[in-house]
């Protein structure tokens, strides 16, 4: 009897952990579509940005211009997004991979001469553990606030200009579809227009809903008023904003996407282990009442004999 | 009369996105009014209020600075 009761308290809890699953799944799935809804909202900004910048950025003004001008690299800074929470399948691990190979690609003495900005926990402990300096810390949470963007824009801006970085890049998962994300590495300090350009070509994911759009025409010559300089120091701290607003959202849809299908697996499982679990427990049912039916029939004879 | 595609957007939020008759803004040489057809212009903004035209209605978005690009066929002011 005890097996039976066991059986049945074990297809008790796998259910309860289907019904967890299933719900995650659901979230993740909502929470997948907002982010994508989002990323397409900033698209307008982020091509008239371009636009902007790829006005300017031919010109002399441009090569003089510290923050678009490049320097030997001797001191790096990378700002790594993961997210918060784990139970999102190989995601964060493969950001974090990503970086470190970039980092050791670079040839830099990666402890002193590598800073961190971490963005979301796993980022800040992966880093920690292996004794980078982690400069800063921001968690990764459902609502991307401005502020955060300009914080980060400012970190990173502040520490290319003071030379305590050379060279500024942004590692995040790259969302391509709900099946496919790839983890990617991009440089924002020096700031270039081929970098940016395909930011915005990355808005537009690979597949599924969002994937087609209508394109704008762009003229050619712009009047610029009131200089060049002007407009292009308004607009690179922007242009910055557009990277990391970007990589965040980015990788959201990237999580969420990631939590959803590894969700949809754990369910399935759940489900599967459920039903050969019923068959077991119907099976020891069925082998008890058996075994009662003999006792008993052995007992009338015993007793008619 | 003729309209325009206005965007005004910060990074993460627009504020309005649709067809607009007219534009009034505080530029780096003073209030210029952007009517459909405007000659291709980037220009910094100073804080102002905008003053978007829809037919009979107006509207307004104070901004503190930014940036406008005007095409032929629209105009978008970054924030």
């Amino acid at each position: 009897m005890a097996g039976i009761k066991r059986i049945k308290n074990k297809i008790k809890s796998v259910e309860k952990t289907r019904t967890v699953t299933k719900a995650m799944e659901a979230v993740s799935a909502a929470k997948m579509r907002k982010a994508q809804l989002r990323a397409l909202a900033g698209r307008a900004y982020a091509r008239a940005a371009a636009a902007i910048l790829s006005r300017v950025s031919g010109s002399y003004v441009s090569s003089q211009y510290p923050l678009l001008a490049k320097r030997e690299v001797k001191k790096a800074l990378y700002i790594v997004i993961t997210s918060d929470r784990g139970l999102a399948g190989a995601l964060n691990s493969a950001v974090l991979k990503a970086t470190l190979a970039d980092i050791n690609a670079g040839g830099l003495p990666p402890q002193k001469s590598v800073s961190i900005i971490a963005v979301g926990r796993k980022a800040n402990d992966f880093f920690s553990a292996r004794g980078f300096s982690v400069d800063a810390f921001h968690p990764n949470t459902d609502e991307i606030s401005s502020a955060l963007i300009q914080k980060i824009v400012a970190e990173a801006i502040f520490r290319f200009e003071s030379g305590a970085a050379d060279e500024v890049k942004i590692a995040y998962q790259n969302f391509r579809s709900t099946f496919e994300q790839r983890p990617i590495l991009r440089t924002i300090f020096p700031l270039a227009l081929k970098e940016l350009e395909k930011v915005v070509a990355d808005i537009i994911p690979a597949r599924g809903a969002f994937s087609t759009t209508a394109e704008e025409m762009r003229p050619q010559v712009y009047t610029i008023e009131p200089s060049e300089e002007e407009v292009l120091g308004a607009a690179l701290e922007r242009l910055a904003g557009i990277f990391v607003y970007h990589a965040l959202l980015e990788s959201q849809a990237s999580e969420h996407s990631a939590r959803m299908v590894a969700m949809k697996s754990a369910s399935d499982k759940a489900e599967e282990m459920e039903h050969d679990l019923t068959l077991n427990f119907n099976k020891a049912r069925q082998a008890a009442i058996t075994r009662e039916v003999s006792e008993i029939t052995g007992g009338m004879e015993a007793m008619t004999a | 009369m003729s309209t325009m595609r206005l965007i005004i957007a910060k990074v993460d939020e627009i504020y309005f996105d649709g067809e607009a008759n007219s534009l009034t803004v505080r530029g780096a040489d003073g209030e210029i009014t952007v009517l459909p057809e405007h000659m291709p212009l980037i220009t910094t903004l100073k804080p102002c209020t905008a003053i978007v035209r829809i037919g009979e209605e107006t509207k307004e978005f104070p901004i503190d600075g930014g940036i406008l690009e005007v095409r032929r066929d629209g105009a978008t002011i970054i924030l």
